[in-house]
């Protein structure tokens, strides 16, 4: 049996049917009702803020994962120091002594 | 009264589908009524080409309805409103399709006796067996609802809606290199479903 011709046919048949549009009565007060129940209307404002929110905490997390990267990659002098009381008093007594040169 | 502020003013009726998305934007439930009532039967003739049952598709539409409703907001006007509401309805049928996968060997072992007519007159005289009778056409539904969800879907739209390689690409979201592949793969898988049956019935 030639297959590709009943292929054909079947889908010439197909074609030559036209689709039904029909709507029951009144379907759209069906939608409208669904709608107004999942509060869609008055959630519209809500989800534009909500999108901006979202886009914008991506955009912070992945400026602090690139500084974090940054920092784990090129960590820098301050990394050496180990004893963060010790540093502190490194940076502040130096200018505090200065002072009191001045004095 | 400034241009804008006269359209906006238009019965949601008489606006067109791109003057009614804003309103909507803005919580007038009577625009989308007006955008539901114009587009509604366009939306049911798609939905009913992948859903036999009217319960399935009444719930399809609403789907469709309830998604564009939520998703309005990433319309951006630049081609007619029904073309991105055809995306919506082609995609929402195409999820319904893959979540609803039928049973596929079952539906051979029952033929009508039409059907199984119109295969004997095709098995006799290829050529006379009449290709715009509801027997053949229930025999296409039959071995359509066989197919995988992405070759029903390639086949309706190309071979029997008609559309081109590019047009399915926008609907789907697919590229057209997959909507060529797709398509390819779906006349292969039909005509394994069609030699199935026949091997079935004659052999």
């Amino acid at each position: 049996m030639n297959i590709d011709l009943l292929r054909q046919k079947l889908t010439h048949a197909a074609r030559l049917r036209t689709e039904d549009d029909s709507v029951p009565y009144a379907f759209e007060q069906r939608i409208m009702g669904s709608v107004r129940a999942g509060n869609l209307f008055r959630s519209h404002a809500r989800v534009e803020w909500g999108a901006g929110l979202w886009r914008a905490a991506i955009s912070c997390a992945a400026f602090a994962a690139i500084l974090g990267a940054f920092s784990l990659w090129f960590p820098g002098e301050s990394a050496v120091v180990e004893d963060f009381g010790v540093a502190l008093e490194n940076a502040i007594l130096p200018t505090a002594d200065e002072a009191l040169e001045v004095l | 009264m400034s241009e804008t502020k006269q359209l906006e003013e238009r019965p949601c009726g008489e606006a067109e589908d791109g003057e009614l998305v804003p309103r909507i934007l803005r919580g007038e439930e009577s625009a989308f009524e007006a955008l539901v009532v114009r587009h509604q039967g366009r939306v049911f003739a798609t939905v009913r080409r992948y859903a036999r049952r009217e319960d399935e598709v009444q719930d399809i539409v609403q789907e469709i309805f309830l998604k564009v409703h939520q998703k309005l907001s990433t319309f951006r006007g630049e081609a007619p409103f029904h073309h991105w509401l055809m995306r919506l309805a082609v995609r929402t049928c195409y999820d319904f399709l893959r979540a609803h996968q039928r049973n596929k060997e079952s539906l051979f072992a029952d033929l009508n006796p039409g059907e199984t007519d119109w295969l004997d007159r095709f098995v006799a005289a290829p050529e006379e067996a009449g290709d715009d009778e509801d027997a053949a056409r229930s025999l296409v539904e039959r071995i359509l609802e066989q197919l995988s969800p992405s070759s029903r879907l390639v086949i309706t739209l190309l071979e029997i809606e008609e559309r081109s390689v590019k047009e399915i690409a926008e609907l789907t979201g697919w590229s057209q290199t997959a909507v060529k592949v797709r398509a390819f793969r779906a006349r292969r898988e039909m005509r394994k479903r069609l030699g199935r049956l026949v091997l079935k019935k004659y052999l």
